[in-house]
Order: structure tokens, then C-alpha cells, then sequence
């Protein structure tokens, strides 16, 4: 399968995995801050 | 008490309680010896194959059994509060810190001497060749181990699920010391080249001289309470 | 009492604007500016994505040692926020450069893996990563998990540059005599340096951000944690930072 990617598909995969990654990560520190904000109501 | 005789007087505390402890020693050199066993078995077909194993089957058996020794070394301190009692003495940390490891460097470097023979006769690997320098190889690469592994067992030995966390530790920052010292065992065992196993050789002592520096100063932060 | 939480700072989206657009100007350097490589073809714009991720994850475990290392001297929480955030972030950094690498290798090298010297490191590191937070995890007290993580954080830089020869000499079966820093590999033209430095920077600023952000979660749960061995904690699970 990955024999059959020209060169510009491994391109596209190296740089899309940058901001998927990240915007990942903002969805997660986002998921915890909300996590947080509901521990900091309880206490 | 000075410094230098407070170290020598912890190391041989640990090696006389080892010494005694029968079961310690006893467990260490059968679950070595086993490993070494059971590898000899799984690669007993191919005969070419089985001596090019020999240096990282020696260096398997050792690294296992090193683990083990050391995380063991701090547990009969704790249980008997001598860990504790041992702090309380007006002897640097880092004293308490080589004393320790000057005991498990001791143990795994009888170990890997005795393994030697053991893996020589086992894997049909020539030992004769580069003794001396398979020695060395020996006595600095389980240096390199001891370090690490005195320097993490002391650092899991109060925290939960620390038979598992220390190998998970250890391992990353062990590995260009099992590295070297297994390309230098394999220098001398396969390549009949001691004067390459002598580079690998010099790296081992650059390494541990590196290590023993960083975690003997640090080492006071990971016992105070 | 219950403070308002904090409105998001105007530095903080300044920052992130900055980071943004320096990605896209990287991106752009990388796909458009940047010719193709004599050798490589097209596949050297994967190398401007790759290396400038993996320069800024060992910037960040450096970040992460040396608040560590401050909080060990000073003691104030905010070098462990500072810490732990710089860990996390060089964490993904760290994963990204690995995936990174298998993208680059595939095509150039037919292999998703080589045990090459710099993606060996950077797979150990992330080993080493993962190792703080296990522990960080198993110690309630602020100031010893503070402590402990910085000791450990400290082995991990210094494990660095050892694991990486190790690497390199394995991979070459044979100790160097002496050390090369330039790094060897593709030596480049000088658009092909100034793009991958743009992206360097680029890479950088992502970082400064995403450590920025962390580091507001890590404060708010210290002051929770501050706040909750004061008052007793609710009924559930303890913060853990």
C-alpha cells in the first residue's frame, strides 16, 4: 500500500500530522481544563 | 568516621548481609544461570548462530539479575528501618550512595565472572583470546548498571508498584551501557578484535565516570524526606 | 471562596496568532520556496516538517531539566508548573518527531524504522518522558513529586547526548574518535538551510504556545491542590498534576 504514494502524499502526510497533532493537543488541555474548572466549583 | 571508611563499611554491610542471606545470592545465580539456559536451548539449532548470541545472552542474564540485586538491596534496609537509620548518621548522602553501589557492583562483577564460563561453554564461544579485556568489559559495563539501578531503586523504593516501575526506569538510560559493553563482549567473543573491544571499553568508563558524577550529586534530593 | 478563573490573556492569543502564522509562513517556505532536492526529489520538504519538530522536542526536555532544576533550588511551584508542562509538551513533540521519522524513512530509505542514532534517542527519551509522569503520578506530596521529577528530568538530559552516540556508533560498529557535531547528512544549499531554520523557529513558537497554555492548567491545579490540603478535599479523586 505505501509503495504505491508518489512523493507528494508522503509530503502531505509529514506536514497534516503536524496540525492535527497540535490541534489534538489543544483538545485535550481543553478537555482538562474543563475537568478543572468542575473540580474548582466542587471545592 | 570519615567519608571513605563510612562508604567501605556500608558496602561491606550490604555484601556481609548478602553473603548471609543465602537466598539472595542462591536466587540471583539460578535465574541467570536459567536465562543463559533457556537461551542456549531456543537458538541450540543453529550452531553459527548460537556463538554470534553468546555476548547478548551474557549481557541479558547479567542486566536481569542486576535489576533484581538491586532493588533487593534497599528492601531488607527498609524493612528493618535500617534504611532510616542509615540517614540519620552524620555520613554524606553520597557516601550511602557509592557504599550501595559499591556492593551491587561487587556482586554483579562475581556474577558476570562466573557467568563468563558458563556462557563460554553453553554458546561455544572463545574466551581465551581477550581475557583480560572481557574482564574489564565486565567490570565497567555492570559499573554502568549499578549505578543506575542503585540510583532508581533508591528513588522507587518508597513508592508503589516499584518492582515494575524499576526496570521501566532504568531501561532508556541503560541502554548505551548494554551497548557498549555487548559490542565489546561481541569484539572480543565474534570479531577477534581487541582493540576495538578496547574502544568500546574506554566509551564504558566515559559513560560511568559521567554517571557516578550526575547521580552522586544527586542523590540526597531522592532519599531526604 | 472560589476565585474566578482567569480571563485568556492578550499575550497568550498574541502568541498563538504569532505561532500560526510563523507555521504557515514555515509551511509555505517548505512546500513552495524550498527547490527539490538533488537527491531526495520532492521527499526533502518532508525533512523541513520532521527535523525542525525534533531540534524543538529536545529543546523542550531541556526546558523541562532546567525548571526542574530551578525548582529544586527555589522551590517556588511555579518552576514545577513550568516543568511538568515542558515535559508534556516534549512529549508530543518527542511522539511527533518519531512518527516523523517513520515518514520520512519509508520513502527514501524503504524502511519505516533504521535504528538510526537520532530517532533511537528520540524513542528513548520518550520512554524517559513517560517514566516522569508514571512517577509524578505515585507521589501526593507538592514538593518531593516536584523534587523526585526534577531529579529524574536531570538523568534524562544528561542521558541525551550518550544515548545518541551509543546510537551512532552501533549503527556504525564502531566508537568514533572524536565527535562530529554538525550532525552529517544532507548538507545543504543555503534556501534549503534558511527554510528549514524558518521552520525551526516556527516549530519553536508552536511550542512556546502549547507550553504556555499548559502551564496555565498546571498553575490552576497547584492552586487547587494548595487550596484542597487546606480545606480537606471533596468527596472523589485527588488533583493530580
Amino acid at each position: 500500500m505505501f509503495d504505491a504514494w508518489g512523493p507528494w502524499t508522503w509530503v502531505a502526510v509529514a506536514w497534516l500530522q503536524l496540525p492535527l497533532a497540535y490541534g489534538a493537543y489543544l483538545i485535550y488541555l481543553a478537555w482538562r481544563a474543563k475537568r478543572l474548572r468542575a473540580e474548582e466549583e466542587e471545592t | 568516621m570519615n567519608d571513605v571508611r563510612a562508604l567501605l563499611a556500608i558496602a561491606g554491610k550490604d555484601l556481609r548481609s548478602e553473603a548471609r542471606s543465602r537466598a539472595a545470592t542462591v536466587a540471583t545465580v539460578f535465574f541467570s544461570s536459567v536465562t543463559l539456559v533457556v537461551l542456549a536451548f531456543a537458538l541450540g539449532r543453529d550452531a553459527d548462530l548460537m556463538t554470534r548470541a553468546a555476548p547478548g545472552a551474557l549481557w541479558v542474564a547479567l542486566a536481569f539479575s542486576g535489576v533484581i540485586s538491586a532493588a533487593q538491596s534497599y528492601q531488607s534496609d527498609l524493612e528493618g528501618g535500617a534504611f532510616e537509620a542509615l540517614l540519620t548518621l552524620p555520613v554524606p548522602r553520597a557516601a550511602v550512595f557509592l557504599g550501595k553501589l559499591l556492593a551491587n557492583w561487587v556482586t554483579m562483577t562475581v556474577l558476570g565472572a562466573a557467568l563468563l564460563p558458563v556462557t563460554a561453554l553453553l554458546f561455544d564461544a572463545p574466551i581465551a583470546g581477550g581475557l583480560p579485556v572481557l574482564l574489564a568489559t565486565i567490570a565497567l559495563g555492570t559499573l554502568g548498571f549499578a549505578i543506575i539501578a542503585t540510583f532508581y531503586a533508591a528513588l522507587t523504593a518508597n513508592l508503589a508498584a516499584r518492582e515494575s516501575l524499576l526496570p521501566v526506569l532504568m531501561f532508556p538510560v541503560v541502554v548505551p551501557v548494554l551497548l557498549a559493553a555487548v559490542r565489546a563482549t561481541d569484539a572480543v567473543m565474534i570479531a577477534g578484535d581487541t582493540s576495538l573491544a578496547g574502544d568500546w571499553v574506554q566509551l564504558l568508563a566515559g559513560f560511568d565516570l559521567m554517571y557516578v558524577v550526575v547521580t552522586s550529586a544527586i542523590f540526597h534530593i531522592v532519599v531526604e524526606e | 471562596m472560589n476565585p474566578a478563573p482567569a480571563h485568556r490573556p492578550t499575550w497568550l492569543n498574541a502568541l498563538a496568532g504569532v505561532a500560526v502564522l510563523s507555521a504557515l509562513v514555515g509551511a509555505w517556505a517548505g512546500l513552495r520556496l524550498s527547490p527539490p532536492d538533488v537527491n531526495q526529489g520532492e521527499l526533502i520538504r518532508v525533512m523541513y516538517a520532521h527535523v525542525s519538530v525534533a531540534w524543538v522536542s529536545f529543546l523542550a526536555v531541556a526546558v523541562a531539566a532546567f525548571a526542574g532544576i530551578a525548582f529544586l533550588w527555589r522551590g517556588t511551584r511555579r518552576f514545577d508548573a513550568l516543568s511538568v508542562a515542558a515535559a508534556e509538551t516534549a512529549l508530543l513533540f518527542g511522539a511527533l518527531t518519531i512518527v516523523g521519522g517513520m515518514t520520512y524513512s519509508k520513502p527514501t530509505l524503504n524502511t519505516f524504522w533504521t535504528w538510526d542514532a537520532k530517532l533511537t534517542l528520540t524513542a528513548l527519551m520518550v520512554t524517559l518522558l513517560a517514566g516522569v509522569f508514571i512517577v509524578r503520578g505515585l507521589i501526593d506530596e507538592p514538593q518531593r513529586r516536584g523534587r523526585v521529577s526534577a531529579v529524574i528530568l536531570i538523568v534524562v538530559l544528561a542521558s541525551l547526548p550518550l544515548n545518541y552516540l551509543a546510537a551512532e556508533w552501533f549503527r556504525t560498529l564502531h566508537p568514533a574518535k572524536s565527535i562530529d557535531l554538525t550532525g552529517g547528512g544532507v548538507t545543504m544549499d543555503p534556501t534549503m538551510l534558511t527554510v528549514l531554520l524558518v521552520n525551526v523557529v516556527a516549530a519553536a513558537l508552536t511550542f512556546a504556545w502549547l507550553l504556555a497554555e499548559r502551564m496555565r492548567i498546571s498553575l490552576r491545579e497547584h492552586d487547587l491542590e494548595v487550596r484542597r490540603t487546606r480545606e480537606g478535599p471533596p468527596a472523589g479523586d485527588a488533583v493530580r498534576v
